[in-house]
């Protein structure tokens, strides 16, 4: 087995100094400062051509950035080629060497530091054992599956002892059940070898799950780095707070901020909500509030008061197995989206909840103003 | 409509009757060749009157003849091995690089398979009489790692479009450098396009008549001896050698086709 790299002081630590990428006058990355301690598990999240690739690949060095610069353990990276760095990369077709077996694809990274053919053997054979390939050593990759092809690709990439891991949305092309498997074994294998890793996905699902902190990007620029659970309870702006989790936007009128709350009319109704939650008021501005599905309750007699509470009417209703998705038109014909917990206990969901008038009730934290989008 | 992938019966019959006719066109000629070569008398009579290999046995029997094939081999491989080094090359320069003159290199690339050959011969002529080159042989052998060039870089092209360039990035990253990388990686994986542009620049070396004939001054390839021979005998020596030429062809077309796919060699693959 591989053992936990000790001794020598933590490797892996990567600085991200405003690092700006372009292609053609066109910047792809935009002033990117990203400071990742060692042993890290860092997750890259945004939509198709937000930069992240780009930036992965910057930090790779397969792609040279115009500003800024990326420190490796200290080291400005700066004309140093990639076979320079000493980190091992993931790539999204998993990029296995088609002419070599298993043991050559893996062998390849080893043999190149001159290591005897003993200690090629040795290495080799843990990391097969580590990532159950034993017994596929001298397979070609075209007589692999999708999810053997991929533990190649790993085990190649972490057989040289990495500081740091990049992933490049490694496993959006397989099946949902491998990937959640393959997600808790590199989860796993991170946290064994203490190595740092940057996974760039388009996922919040597998950002959330995975990562120790979510580095969301937008059109180039990194929008918000934190904690998964900041990422989905204190999204700092509108574009967080829509692309990581799914969220209601309604369109509301007369912001009035005070020190600890905020009121806004809903439909004409009053609304209070956390006034740390709110932005600073602008004039001409419109504002919305965002409120996740899951954080609205259909009341009932028996349910417990709630700070807001509006009501509306049941225009759909949509069964997903573990929970129910509603969908309720307010008063000024605003919808919204409501996910109840399919608990057992509420009333059979179905078609006969059409049209049903319904109170809908949230807490003072669950909701969250943004300036609207223009 | 018709359903994609059938034909109505009408469109059918045509389609059928129009490959017939392109197939005989084909073959016949051919047939006619080899049939031609074991006719007894000089006169390459066509049906033939008998049965003989003695034109067989003059062909091989001839020394001038003996001499222009090795002439040819010796040319054809020398010329594809120059086209195939200068044009993997090209092609990886063109594939993986972006610079500014990369379409002008692409055409320049095509150009001797684009003009009339007669030109490209002219061209040849000229250039050498004024550098006073005098070497029939080696004027041959530049112009045929001229013409061939084009054909070695479209096959090795092709291939190497199917393959992702994220396998060389990925060498890169696990510490190969450029030099490693061509030799472990890029040339072992576009193998099979470097084998076909072999072949096909061989074949198109071996071929070769009208730029050849205007830079022979003393010995000639084998299509100018046949030709050479053609303008004062009338026996059927040069179906035989024909008819060896397309046992030689055959045996080489299936080899290929054996070793590295008709899909490889026609750049027709979809994907790696």
């Amino acid at each position: 087995m591989i053992p936990a790299q000790t001794g020598l002081a933590a490797r892996g630590h990567v600085q991200l100094k405003r690092v700006s990428v372009g292609y053609g006058g066109h910047r792809v990355v935009n002033e990117v400062s990203l400071d990742m301690p060692s042993g890290e598990f860092i997750c890259l999240l945004g939509p198709s051509g937000c930069g992240k690739t780009t930036l992965l690949r910057a930090v790779a060095g397969l792609v040279l950035i115009e500003e800024g610069s990326i420190m490796i353990d200290g080291v400005e990276t700066r004309g140093l080629p990639a076979h320079q760095r000493g980190i091992a990369m993931v790539f999204q077709d998993l990029a296995l060497f088609p002419h070599m077996t298993v043991y050559e694809n893996i062998a390849f990274g080893l043999r190149l530091k001159h290591l005897d053919r003993r200690a090629i053997d040795a290495e080799i054979s843990s990391i097969l054992m580590l990532l159950h390939l034993k017994e596929l050593r001298d397979r070609l990759p075209r007589q692999l599956s999708g999810g053997q092809q991929q533990r190649v690709a790993i085990a190649r990439s972490l057989v040289v002892r990495p500081s740091v891991l990049l992933l490049d949305e490694p496993f959006a092309a397989l099946d949902r059940k491998l990937r959640e498997e393959l997600r808790r074994e590199i989860r796993a294998l991170q946290r064994r070898l203490g190595i740092t890793v940057v996974f760039v996905t388009h996922d919040q699902e597998e950002a959330l799950t995975l990562s120790d902190r979510v580095a969301v990007m937008n059109a180039g620029r990194l929008e918000q780095i934190g904690s998964s659970d900041e990422i989905y309870e204190r999204p700092v702006s509108r574009f967080v707070m829509n692309f990581v989790g799914s969220t209601n936007f309604l369109s509301v009128a007369d912001v009035e901020r005070y020190d600890k709350e905020t009121r806004c009319k809903l439909t004409g109704q009053l609304v209070i909500l956390s006034t740390t939650k709110t932005p600073e008021k602008h004039q001409d501005r419109q504002y919305e509030l965002a409120i996740r599905p899951e954080r609205i309750r259909i009341l009932d007699e028996v349910s417990p008061p709630t700070a807001n509470r509006i009501s509306g009417i049941i225009r759909d209703v949509t069964y997903e197995g573990a929970s129910v998705i509603y969908e309720v038109e307010l008063a000024d014909k605003q919808r919204l989206l409501i996910r109840q917990q399919n608990t057992g206990e509420q009333q059979q969901p179905g078609r006969t909840q059409l049209g049903k008038s319904v109170v809908l009730g949230w807490a003072v934290e669950d909701a969250i103003i943004f300036a609207a989008a223009k | 409509m018709a359903q994609p992938g059938t034909l109505s019966p009408s469109v059918g019959v045509s389609v059928r009757l129009l490959t017939a006719v392109a197939l005989v066109l084909l073959v016949v000629p051919h047939l006619v060749v080899v049939i031609t070569s074991f006719d007894p008398t000089s006169a390459a009579l066509f049906p033939p009157t008998g049965f003989s290999l003695r034109w067989y046995i003059n062909a091989l029997e001839r020394r001038a003849f003996r001499e222009a094939l090795a002439l040819s081999v010796v040319v054809a491989t020398t010329a594809s091995a120059i086209a195939v080094s200068a044009g993997t090359l090209a092609s990886i320069l063109v594939v993986r690089h972006q610079f500014i003159g990369r379409r002008v290199l692409i055409t320049a690339l095509q150009l001797p398979m684009m003009l009339p050959e007669v030109v490209l011969g002219l061209g040849f002529l000229i250039l050498f009489t004024t550098w006073r080159m005098h070497v029939s042989v080696v004027n041959i052998l530049l112009a045929h790692a001229v013409i061939t060039m084009p054909y070695a870089v479209r096959v090795i092209t092709a291939n190497l479009q199917t393959v992702s360039p994220s396998i060389e990035e990925a060498a890169h990253v696990l510490g190969a450098g450029p030099l490693v990388t061509l030799f472990r990686i890029t040339l072992p994986v576009i193998k099979p396009g470097i084998i076909a542009a072999a072949i096909f620049s061989f074949v198109v070396s071996f071929d070769n008549f009208t730029v050849t004939a205007f830079l022979v001054t003393s010995r000639g390839t084998l299509p100018i001896e046949i030709y050479s021979y053609i303008r004062t005998e009338g026996d059927p020596t040069i179906a035989a050698i024909s008819t060896l030429l397309i046992l030689a062809s055959l045996t080489g077309v299936i080899a290929t086709v054996r070793f590295v796919g008709f899909e490889r060699i026609t750049g027709t693959e979809g994907s790696a």
